[in-house]
């Protein structure tokens, strides 16, 4: 017993040495810091901390790395950048607060806006001076600002949504013009039927979307919100008439036999070409061609898409509304080097490093000078420079933060075709209670 | 050596019933097997590409075998780094358990003095606090010392979290030695101190081994504290990795490369277990029995 | 000498588990906004942060889910176990091989292994239950809607799980006199009669620590949870420490944290251990014999 523990040991001992030599020089950028050491830190190796949302290895990740590169190559200025992953939202608040030596960090752009706007710096003056504005997407900080009352972030990797479809299936359907309203949506759905398609992919993740759609159309955001916090749905006639709509596509067949299928089986159905169509946002071509990658061969498809049809003639929202959203870079208010951390920013938001990104995460560009959209998404521009205004995530449906996951729950089951629309509105109203 | 024998005429007598037994067999083969179905997907699947995973195509191997989906994910994905992490911090704080629990447990096991019990009653209290209890004021107090981010610190709470836990183990292991060998030592003008590194600890090796090894394994597969703790890429261990990847998954889609993620995570417990599993089973039972 | 070696054992307590939970208790009681707020922003509520937890749908379905995550999923986990068990000491061939095999799921990475079970087994198209299903010519099963998820997510943790509670009931069984089984094999006692009336009545001590155990393992669910809704956290696999986390530190579209409120479930988390404890300490009395 001796000898082995004995061997068990020294093999771990000879592990951790290979463990301590080769994560300090494989990833020396992210070697567990010194702490103080930074304030003796001379102007000419300046550098700035970036807390990052991505995980390494994504194409996002890869850019970024790039990115920060060029821009100490050009000044000088090291940009240590940390890989926290989408668990940032977990620890950032408490670091900020806590004093944590970061410049600059990132989040989904509303929670930037809302949750982490007193932990950044207002960015309008260095954006002023930049010339921020000449190549924005509009919305995108007009709605940063709708949020916090000022620029606190850059917004960057824009997305927008819609019904995204494969180009094959409407073609072997013969359907030859996209739908502009609910009618015609259900008339494509029942050619693509025909057809032999499941016309609607529907993730369990992404009903609230689909539903939130819907409603929205008929009753505009703020009466999604109003809905979501205070009830009031079984008197509300648009709210009933939503969930028929659902259980119309049900009952004649358009969804798949079990949808809400666990996410992501549902869209995946779109690249094995038993689907047609499905309501996501702009990033679900690639998010597909992903899935489906075999090998180095990838997905042979092209992609339309639509926007969100209109419900029904006394519709409060045109067809031009739609979620469009963003991740955004801010600094952190208590940053020393804030000119610096901006210039960091502007260097992956916008030019050749944003351009980049696009086409590697088959993203939409944030530089409306970046000419070049890549080729999945290519016909959504069109719809993304049309858009008129903006819904949130959820369309307004996650507005009550204490029944949300109650919410969720019942659409669920709406979908499911457990519950019929009057039995819907009266489940809903009874969380309020 | 009782119990060798109860075995011994226990099975004796069992043999007899052999068609008795037929129901018996039927229900642990059906679990075996499927057992072995499920672990054996998860091998398949590290051998598939993503697209064959999510169609279900997995235990065809139609592409053939994707020895790249491992290449993959050992390089690019991190988990070089994760699985290094988790052997940091797997072997030290396993050492530092051991550092620490072995001297306590002996003292308590050994030497009557006051609170002595309230002692052994802290720590067996201790063992049944969920770790959602501690977690909020040490993250609190970790973020304002400015210590979250650190290596150290993991090992520092995964130390310290096992220490119930480890000294009530190996109180119990203490406490079956015979005390001829104190006597003997102190006798021959040993110093307590010495008679513990000298003659205890070698005794107490079996025990220690044991706890060790169940230490190793719980350190190795952590997740909630390495949630909280460990959130940059380059601290993650292989539990809070191997969750990170499967939410990045969504922009890069490598299921395959996920999966071969699993099985290089899985082997180094699997192996120590195919060596070891009479040590680790007998070190659960005899934890359980009288934890 | 004494203090030489008690003092790192007794540090580590004090730093991991006394002070933190003394601060959380604490901090149950005030309106706390960031858990790394200072003391001096705390406000004082006295119990609103308890009345506030219990009187949410959400929390409430949480606790709800352990509940029944205890009971049902208790009920299966330890008779399959105590099955296995029984039947691996009964003299079946191959005993070793069988107990390796069952523990197996326990050392690979949860993550894994609910990667697997969404993916593969449950998967209602391709995946290995409708699959079988079919094979039987009966209807497939949407294993991941809103009202099956929850019990496929139990089904998932029990077959985890029973490999653990088997091995300590295995121990437990091994430590019964043989002399006992003979005697009554001579009085003409049947393998059922003998299993009631001999193997149930000694074990209840080790009973005892597997429903501990158990107790503990499904207050802290948390990782199957949130593997199981991997995306944002939902109403079927709901537990309390999800919801913990939510509150604690912001999930999807949740903008206000309340630390205290956290705090408050891991209170309330921490008394339903202690009432469970207390429960079966005075229904299950130990053995006279020590085992």
């Amino acid at each position: 017993m001796k000898k082995v523990m004995a061997l068990l040991l020294s093999a771990v001992m000879a592990f951790s040495m290979v463990a301590c030599g080769g994560t300090t020089t494989s990833t020396s950028s992210e070697e567990s810091k010194a702490p103080e050491s930074e304030s003796v830190s001379a102007a000419s190796d300046k550098e700035i901390v970036y807390w990052s949302m991505w995980n390494d290895g994504e194409p996002q990740s890869e850019v970024i790395k790039q990115a920060a590169a060029a821009y100490e190559e050009k000044t000088g200025v090291h940009v240590k950048i940390e890989w926290k992953g989408r668990d940032i939202t977990t620890v950032l608040k408490a670091s900020l607060d806590a004093g944590e030596k970061i410049d600059v960090f990132d989040d989904d752009f509303q929670r930037i806006s809302q949750q982490f706007a007193d932990n950044c710096l207002s960015l309008e003056d260095m954006a002023k001076a930049a010339g921020y504005e000449d190549f924005a997407v509009a919305a995108l900080p007009a709605a940063v600002r709708g949020w916090a009352g000022e620029l606190v972030g850059i917004p960057y990797q824009p997305y927008t949504s819609g019904v995204f479809y494969t180009k094959s299936s409407f073609e072997k359907a013969k359907i030859t013009e996209e739908p502009k309203t609910w009618e015609e949506f259900m008339d494509v759905c029942q050619k693509l039927k025909d057809a032999g398609y499941t016309p609607l992919a529907q993730d369990d993740a992404y009903t609230m979307y689909t539903f939130g759609f819907i409603l929205a159309r008929m009753v505009g955001e703020d009466g999604v919100k109003e809905l979501s916090k205070n009830g009031g749905w079984a008197e509300s006639e648009q709210a009933k008439q939503a969930a028929q709509f659902v259980v119309d596509l049900r009952e004649k067949g358009y969804l798949s036999e079990t949808a809400p299928d666990a996410y992501p089986a549902g869209e995946n159905e779109l690249g094995m070409g038993t689907a047609s169509m499905v309501v996501n946002a702009s990033w679900v071509p690639g998010e597909i061609t992903n899935n489906m990658k075999e090998g180095n061969v990838e997905l042979d498809e092209e992609w339309g898409m639509f926007n969100f049809p209109t419900m029904t003639a006394e519709d409060k929202d045109p067809s031009t509304v739609a979620n469009i959203g963003a991740q955004a870079m801010a600094v952190n208010k208590k940053s020393e080097n804030p000119q610096e951390a901006f210039d960091f920013i502007m260097a992956v938001t916008s030019g050749e490093f944003d351009q980049k990104m696009a086409l590697e995460s088959n993203g939409i560009p944030a530089d409306t000078r970046n000419e070049q959209w890549p080729e999945m998404i290519a016909n959504v521009r069109e719809a993304f420079n049309a858009q008129t205004d903006a819904y949130e995530w959820n369309m307004g449906l996650n507005e009550n933060a204490d029944l949300k996951e109650a919410i969720n729950d019942l659409i669920n089951k709406l979908f499911e075709g457990s519950l019929d629309a009057q039995g819907f509105v009266t489940e809903m109203d009874a969380l309020y209670k | 050596m009782k119990t060798k024998e109860a075995k011994a005429t226990k099975q004796k007598a069992g043999s007899k019933l052999h068609l008795s037994q037929l129901p018996a067999y039927l229900i642990v083969i059906f679990w075996v097997v499927f057992t072995f179905v499920l672990l054996g997907w998860i091998f398949a699947a590290s051998l598939s590409t993503s697209r064959e995973i999510y169609t279900g195509e997995v235990l065809k191997f139609a592409s053939g075998f994707h020895f790249e989906n491992y290449a993959t994910a050992w390089n690019s994905q991190n988990v070089s780094v994760f699985f290094l992490n988790s052997v940091l911090y797997a072997s030290l704080s396993l050492i530092g358990i051991q550092l620490i629990c072995a001297p306590a447990a002996y003292v308590l096991a050994r030497f009557v003095f006051k609170g002595n019990k309230l002692l052994k009653n802290c720590f067996i209290v201790a063992m049944s606090i969920p770790s959602i209890m501690v977690i909020l004021p040490l993250y609190s107090a970790a973020v304002q010392m400015h210590l979250t981010g650190t290596r150290s610190l993991l090992i520092i709470l995964y130390i310290c979290l096992n220490v119930p836990f480890t000294t009530t183990f190996l109180l119990n292991f203490f406490s079956s030695l015979s005390h001829t060998y104190e006597e003997a030592a102190a006798i021959d003008g040993c110093t307590p101190i010495r008679t513990f590194w000298k003659i205890m600890m070698p005794l107490a090796q079996p025990g220690l081994v044991t706890v060790g090894i169940f230490n190793f394994l719980a350190v190795w597969n952590e997740y909630f504290m390495a949630m909280i703790f460990a959130s940059s890429d380059s601290l993650k261990n292989v539990g809070m990795g191997l969750f990170s990847m499967v939410q990045a998954m969504k922009s890069n889609g490598n299921m395959g490369g996920l999966f071969a993620a699993v099985v290089i995570v899985f082997m180094p417990t699997f192996i120590i277990y195919l060596f070891l599993s009479e040590k680790i089973i007998a070190g659960i039972t005899a934890g359980g029995v009288k934890g | 000498m004494i203090v030489l070696f008690l003092t790192p054992a007794v540090l580590a307590f004090c730093l991991m588990f006394l002070y933190p939970v003394t601060r959380t208790v604490i901090m149950s009681l005030f309106a706390v906004k960031n858990v790394t707020d200072p003391v001096s922003s705390w406000q004082f509520v006295g119990l609103q942060n308890f009345i506030d937890i219990i009187s949410n749908v959400t929390f409430r379905r949480a606790m709800m889910n352990i509940l029944r995550i205890w009971f049902v999923g208790g009920v299966f986990t330890l008779s399959i176990s105590l099955l296995f068990a029984v039947i691996l000491t009964s003299g079946i061939k191959g005993k070793r091989f069988f107990r390796a095999v069952i523990y197996l799921p326990n050392v690979v990475s949860a993550v894994a292994l609910a990667i697997m079970w969404t993916q593969y087994v449950f998967s209602s198209k391709y995946g290995l239950f409708n699959h079988v299903i079919k094979l039987f010519g009966g209807k497939a099963i949407n294993w991941m809607s809103s009202d099956m998820k929850f019990w496929s997510m139990l089904i998932a943790f029990i077959f985890g799980a029973v490999g653990y509670y088997m091995l300590i009931f295995l121990s437990g069984i091994e430590r019964i006199p043989a002399d006992l089984y003979e005697a009554a094999t001579i009085d003409g006692a049947s393998k059922v009669g003998q299993f009631r009336h001999i193997t149930l009545p000694l074990l209840r001590s080790v009973f005892k620590t597997n429903l501990t155990f158990w107790t503990i393992n499904t207050i802290t669910f948390f990782v199957w949870s949130k593997m199981f809704s991997p995306v944002d956290s939902e109403m079927s696999t709901m537990a309390p420490i999800v919801y913990m986390m939510n509150l604690v530190f912001g999930g999807k579209g949740i903008t206000e944290t309340k630390a205290g409120s956290g705090a408050a479930v891991g209170v309330l988390l921490a008394l339903c251990v202690l009432a469970a404890f207390t429960l079966f300490n005075v229904l299950i009395k130990d053995d006279e014999i020590e085992l």
